[in-house]
């Protein structure tokens, strides 16, 4: 590579910052900072101020318009906490069968939440309709390529099936009842494309009248379309879908490194790799998020509706400054929090939080998270603070999942198009694990070293212990020292016989990695196309 | 929370760099210019003091990587193709490097970034990272690797384009 080139590139135009910019981003900073330095955000206690602050997912945009009345049939009588943040709209439009007013809405970072009603006027749609208590998930969205979505199985609403991914005109994204009453709709954009947009809808009986039924429509992931809803099997009436600017404020809670320390006393094997785990908690006075980088598992599924699993989940709970708890699985509609897409979820509450009033949030019954981010995490059981080491689990995940991808990314593009080959590690016991390779089963074991030895020295210790440990015998085929990213490194190449049969080719790497000694043992499992073992030899040079 | 004039110095020293950065996750102006200007809020909001310029600087790169890697992670973005990052159909020949770094795997390119282009060295650049060290120093092969590889193939094309085959 050329060096010199391959900064040049960092010093043309795109990547520095023209003046105008310059300028114009500092003014906005040191308007905000002023701003900030002289008035505070919330009447709160002045720890969860500065908590909030530090999260620094704190958004709190224009004065509220208020005066929301109609969302305490979904969320109770305290609308206290989300009046700065929703908007009184009430638009009309009909025809001569349905009335359709859209009422209000109130929106956090995430969720823009609505409430709709339409009036039933004339004909058949004057007929009561049978959507009562109905929550569905408007599209399966990665469907949509084949040109139809896949049907819900729901009886008393469908999923639109004839939508053309290649329409860019408009498109229809859900209807409820048979007649296509109620719908959703995007207009001229190239769906899969563009919108990652999740929707949910819930008949609110509370509101319901004779003749009007009322309607809650959650979207959910910040749509940047201009979305519309409407009324009627053909063209009815239809309203657009206002933007709500004022957004209620959040607090981000990263949880992962501190249960990982957590589960590693109490169920080490769970403890990588598991989508029953949350890296990231957001709470907002109308939800609280969850994001895994691994992706979150699915309990069960309903009316398109794919629901959150794991201990994790189901333990949650929001400990409140006055002393009291109260689980997540309790604050939320329908109790579970629902799959927003592969790694993220969300719980969406059945009343309102005021989160300056949340201390912690306790997870398995005893990690408690301060929302103050300074203060310490804790095992309540215990009452000792969890302060996250780095141990021989950590180092397996760090080496394991190094390896894996590298391995992964050396599989030809043409083999490895959209599937992956490697992939790991999954824990065996408290110090092995595997690394899940197309072509090798990979095992990793994690000793520690002895004091004065050297690497060769304990390379063949450990060789003559597993023959011992297996009754194994080996014949070695060839034995090299070398170099990598590690440091020294001894490749032992074997034929193994077991109880006196061939039993194939075996392949050792020896080496040392945060004072342990790590063994690599790789297994041809496959007789097509091989890498994983060529691929962890170029990364040696070999002496 | 820091000191109103701390943070307009901090962005005087190192706005340059901070935006660099973004532009390199994110590989457009318009949200680099929001992250440039997110990373110095949450300067303004961070508690903690600074062992001088050196560890503000790397305070504020990470900062600025989170930042970025948060936006596209972001559940809006994750479907979004930006039109700024959809490569042009014909680069220039003095492009190409360019071309070749901004579509170079972000692990990849970080890694080399921060090594070769900011200057720190292996432990920092993987402490910064959050990875090991040898982590570092594999990706920092790899993603030479992948470069050189790029414009070898690039010298061969032009050749063929010169020589007319």
């Amino acid at each position: 590579m050329r060096e010199k080139e391959f900064k040049a590139v960092f010093d043309s135009e795109k990547y520095v910052i023209s003046q105008d910019m310059k300028y114009r981003v500092k003014n906005r900073i040191t308007e905000k900072t002023t701003a900030k330095s002289k008035i505070p955000f919330f009447k709160r206690s002045a720890s969860a101020v500065f908590s909030i602050v530090l999260a620094s997912i704190l958004v709190i945009t224009a004065a509220a318009v208020g005066g929301i009345a109609l969302f305490k049939s979904v969320y109770g009588d305290n609308l206290e906490p989300i009046m700065p943040y929703s908007e009184q709209i009430n638009l009309t439009a009909a025809d001569a069968n349905y009335e359709l007013t859209l009422h209000e809405a109130v929106a956090d970072e995430y969720t823009t939440a609505y409430i709709f009603s339409v009036k039933r006027l004339a004909g058949n749609a004057a007929e009561e309709s049978q959507d009562a208590g109905m929550f569905f998930k408007g599209l399966e969205q990665t469907n949509g390529k084949n040109g139809s979505y896949a049907a819900g199985n729901i009886s008393d609403l469908k999923i639109l099936s004839s939508f053309n991914a290649y329409d860019t005109v408009q498109i229809q994204i859900f209807a409820s009842s048979l007649d296509s009453r109620v719908k959703v709709l995007c207009t001229n954009i190239g769906y899969d494309a563009e919108n990652a947009a999740e929707y949910l809808i819930r008949a609110v009986d509370g509101l319901k009248t004779e003749a009007t039924d009322y309607y809650a429509l959650y979207v959910i992931n910040g749509e940047e379309q201009t979305l519309s809803i409407a009324v009627g099997a053909e063209k009815g009436p239809e309203i657009a879908l206002p933007k709500v600017t004022q957004k209620a404020p959040s607090v981000t809670r990263s949880v992962q490194d501190y249960y990982r320390q957590y589960l590693k006393q109490t169920d080490p094997m769970v403890l990588y790799g598991s989508r029953r785990l949350a890296d990231n908690v957001t709470i907002t006075p109308l939800a609280t998020y969850v994001e895994s980088a691994k992706g979150i598992k699915t309990i069960w599924a309903s009316n398109s509706v794919k629901y959150i699993d794991g201990a994790f989940y189901r333990t949650a709970e929001l400990m409140f400054n006055d002393g009291t708890e109260k689980a997540l699985s309790e604050m939320s509609q329908d109790e579970f929090g629902i799959i927003v897409n592969k790694t993220t979820g969300v719980f969406l509450f059945n009343e309102v939080l005021d989160i300056g009033l949340v201390k912690s949030f306790l997870v398995y019954d005893t990690v408690e998270f301060p929302m103050d981010v300074n203060a310490p995490v804790v095992d309540r059981e215990t009452g000792e603070r969890i302060v996250p080491k780095y141990e021989t689990l950590d180092l397996m995940y760090d080496v394991g999942n190094g390896l894996a991808s590298y391995i992964d990314s050396t599989y030809p593009a043409d083999r490895s198009q959209n599937k992956i080959y490697c992939w790991g590690p999954s824990y065996l016991t408290e110090n092995s694990c595997n690394l899940n390779s197309y072509d090798y089963d990979i095992t990793m074991t994690v000793y520690d070293t002895v004091e004065g030895e050297t690497l060769a020295d304990a390379a063949n210790r450990l060789f003559n212990e597993i023959q011992t440990k297996y009754n194994w015998t080996f014949s070695v085929i060839s034995e090299k020292d070398g170099t990598f990213s590690y440091g020294d490194i001894r490749y032992v190449d074997a034929n193994v016989s077991v109880m006196g049969g061939a039993a194939g080719e075996y392949h050792y790497f020896f080496f040392e990695s945060n004072g342990k000694l790590l063994v690599l043992q790789l297994v041809q499992k496959s007789d097509g196309l091989l890498y994983s073992l060529d691929a962890i030899k170029q990364l040696i040079t070999f002496s | 929370m820091s000191d109103v004039k701390f943070v307009e110095r901090a962005y005087d020293l190192f706005a340059d760099t901070v935006y660099r950065v973004c532009v390199m996750y994110l590989k457009n102006q318009a949200d680099a210019e929001d992250i440039v200007s997110d990373t110095f809020l949450k300067l303004f909001s961070y508690g903690k003091p600074f062992n001088g310029d050196d560890h503000l600087k790397a305070w504020l790169i990470v900062t600025a990587r989170n930042q970025c890697k948060n936006t596209l992670s972001h559940w809006w973005n994750k479907a979004r193709t930006d039109l700024d990052s959809i490569p042009e159909p014909a680069a220039p020949a003095e492009d190409f490097m360019a071309l070749a770094v901004e579509n170079l795997p972000e692990i990849y390119r970080e890694a080399l970034y921060l090594y070769y282009y900011e200057g720190y060295s292996g432990q920092e650049a993987s402490k910064m990272l959050g990875i090991t060290e040898s982590a570092f120093w594999s990706r920092l092969k790899r993603g030479r690797e992948i470069l050189r590889l790029e414009m070898e193939e690039e010298c061969d094309e032009r050749k063929r384009v010169q020589s007319g085959i």
